[in-house]
């Protein structure tokens, strides 16, 4: 069964900029998924429709085989926005706990879900600091952890790694691997080709809110960053910077 | 319902530390104090300028009698001159006064107490959801398995809350204030706070339905404007609009500050009836922001 299917989505907002174009994406149980594109390709659009924070104009998408409007398949379901606005009021701690609770995790099992989390994402030491007071990557890695406070079975990273530093990237890409040992299905979206390069099985262009392409990765000898960003300019047309 | 319950818990724990509102609040505490220091001034001159209880009538009458370059009289007349009219003993009128002067200080703090609960009622309901749109913070939580109406039903509940907070203290002032200026406790005082609290809801859920549809600084000022007391004096003619009154919410039967001034009560019935109205407005509004926030895009 696939994780995540759309059939002809399509979305143009308000004074006519068609994000998405009849979008038609299948992404299977266990596979790490690249969603890759330049900005403005609708990439972020295609996320926000799988959530059901808009709306599409035409055509349908499923999570686990269920209408996005549902709310029983986000019990499996994490998500990590491009920009990572969590509430400052809460300490680290507090605010995944808070998460959890909002996950249906049992209150008895919160904290010690937190402690795991916060370890996962060596914020241990700064769980019991104030949100505000934290650094920039350092909130990235704490909205990692509460996208996998729930152990989902499928994890939506929208530009996963914009504000991390190497170490936070490197720290990233073992947790992404880790996954899907555990046969988790994770769809990332970036533009960081090295990044999706690293860790994905498959991966979609687009541009212009259109699929251009869908490649399977696990079919290549090897993935390099430089082999990956032939496909991607032969795929959408443009340039390469000499 | 636990969802609901843990997002009103995260809203109110999210309200006080929104630095405008608690700004807002230091502001109106502030200004309590010196409100109440200023009429405590009044009430100490008015009582400074209470009429003296006379002399003792005899005694005035031996001094009368007594002192040889004072007016002749008899003891009769100065008896007479001494005395307040039979009908009121002398210290009645200065007691009405104080009384009246009273109620009227109460009436005033409590206008400035509904005024600042106001503003923070509109506050609130304007930016309950809006913020969190802005800020992005909504996707993290509808990402869960939360549905759009828990979220509105729970910010909703964290503005109860905080507005049910507000009317809990200003009750408690009201206490402590008639405490302090030994004032008589006016009937009012029983359900005045409650009605503020009543007319918050209104104020804060037609805020929170107007943020759906407009930027949030419209959607706090407009409450104020829309109002079916506008539109009050034209029942009695013939003009159409009068409906409006009706149809848009009537805020001035919650304002006790008549009540307070007359010393009058309101029965029960009438404060379980502004009870339930308040309710039932505040859950049409609610309602209408439910069917717009189901389909209103969040980022």
């Amino acid at each position: 069964m696939s994780v995540i299917r759309t059939d002809k989505l399509s979305k143009t907002y308000k004074g006519g900029a068609e994000a998405l174009k009849g979008l038609d994406l299948e992404v299977e149980a266990a596979e790490v998924f690249g969603f890759i594109g330049p900005n403005g390709a609708g990439k972020s659009t295609t996320i926000q429709l799988l959530l059901n924070f808009i709306r599409p104009d035409t055509g349908s998408a499923l999570l686990f085989g269920e209408a996005v409007e549902a709310t029983d398949h986000r019990k499996r379901l994490g998500y990590l926005p491009e920009s990572v606005n969590l509430h400052t009021h809460y300490t680290g701690r507090r605010l995944l706990e808070f998460y959890a609770g909002l996950s249906g995790i049992a209150a008895a099992n919160r904290a010690q879900r937190a402690e795991e989390m916060l370890d996962l994402v060596s914020l241990r030491d700064a769980a019991d600091r104030r949100i505000s007071k934290y650094s920039k990557g350092m909130v990235q890695r704490l909205g990692l952890a509460q996208a996998l406070m729930n152990d989902p079975e499928l994890l939506i990273l929208d530009e996963p790694t914009s504000n991390l530093d190497p170490v936070g990237r490197r720290d990233f890409r073992d947790i992404v691997l880790k996954l899907r040992e555990r046969g988790k299905t994770v769809f990332i979206s970036s533009h960081i080709l090295s990044e999706v390069g690293s860790v994905c099985d498959r991966v979609a262009i687009l541009h212009n809110g259109e699929l251009k392409r869908l490649e399977d990765l696990r079919s290549w000898e090897e993935v390099s960053t430089q082999a990956l960003e032939d496909l991607f300019f032969d795929t959408i047309g443009g340039r390469r910077a000499q | 319902m636990s969802n609901i319950l843990m997002i009103a818990r995260d809203s109110v724990r999210a309200l006080m530390h929104r630095r405008l509102l608690l700004a807002l609040m230091v502001v109106m505490l502030i200004l309590t104090v010196i409100f109440s220091i200023v009429l405590s001034q009044i009430n100490s001159r008015i009582v400074g300028s209470a009429p003296q209880p006379p002399p003792a009538a005899a005694a005035v009458a031996e001094q009368g009698l007594g002192a040889p370059d004072e007016e002749p009289g008899t003891f009769q007349e100065a008896l007479e001159r001494a005395q307040p009219p039979p009908e009121r003993t002398p210290t009645e009128p200065t007691l009405q006064d104080m009384q009246a002067a009273g109620a009227q200080m109460l009436s005033q703090f409590y206008v400035f107490t509904a005024f600042g609960g106001m503003v923070i009622a509109l506050f609130i309901g304007a930016t309950a959801v809006s913020c969190d749109v802005r800020s992005g913070a909504i996707t993290m939580i509808l990402s869960r398995p939360v549905t759009r109406w828990q979220f509105l039903a729970g910010k909703f509940g964290g503005a109860m809350m905080v507005l049910f907070g507000y009317s809990l203290l200003t009750a408690i002032a009201l206490v402590v204030f008639t405490q302090i200026h030994e004032l008589d406790v006016v009937p009012a005082l029983r359900y005045a706070p409650w009605l503020m609290f009543c007319q918050n809801l209104i104020y804060a859920s037609f805020a929170l339905a107007l943020s759906m549809l407009m930027p949030p600084i419209l959607a706090g000022i407009l409450p104020v404007f829309i109002s079916g007391d506008l539109f009050f004096g034209l029942i009695s003619s013939e003009n159409p609009i009068h409906y409006l009154h009706f149809l848009f919410p009537t805020y001035g039967p919650f304002n006790a500050t008549n009540q307070f001034a007359s010393g009058a009560l309101v029965g029960w019935s009438e404060v379980a009836t502004l009870t339930v109205y308040a309710l039932d407005l505040a859950v049409i509004f609610l309602l209408l922001a439910m069917w717009r926030f189901r389909s209103k895009a969040v980022v």
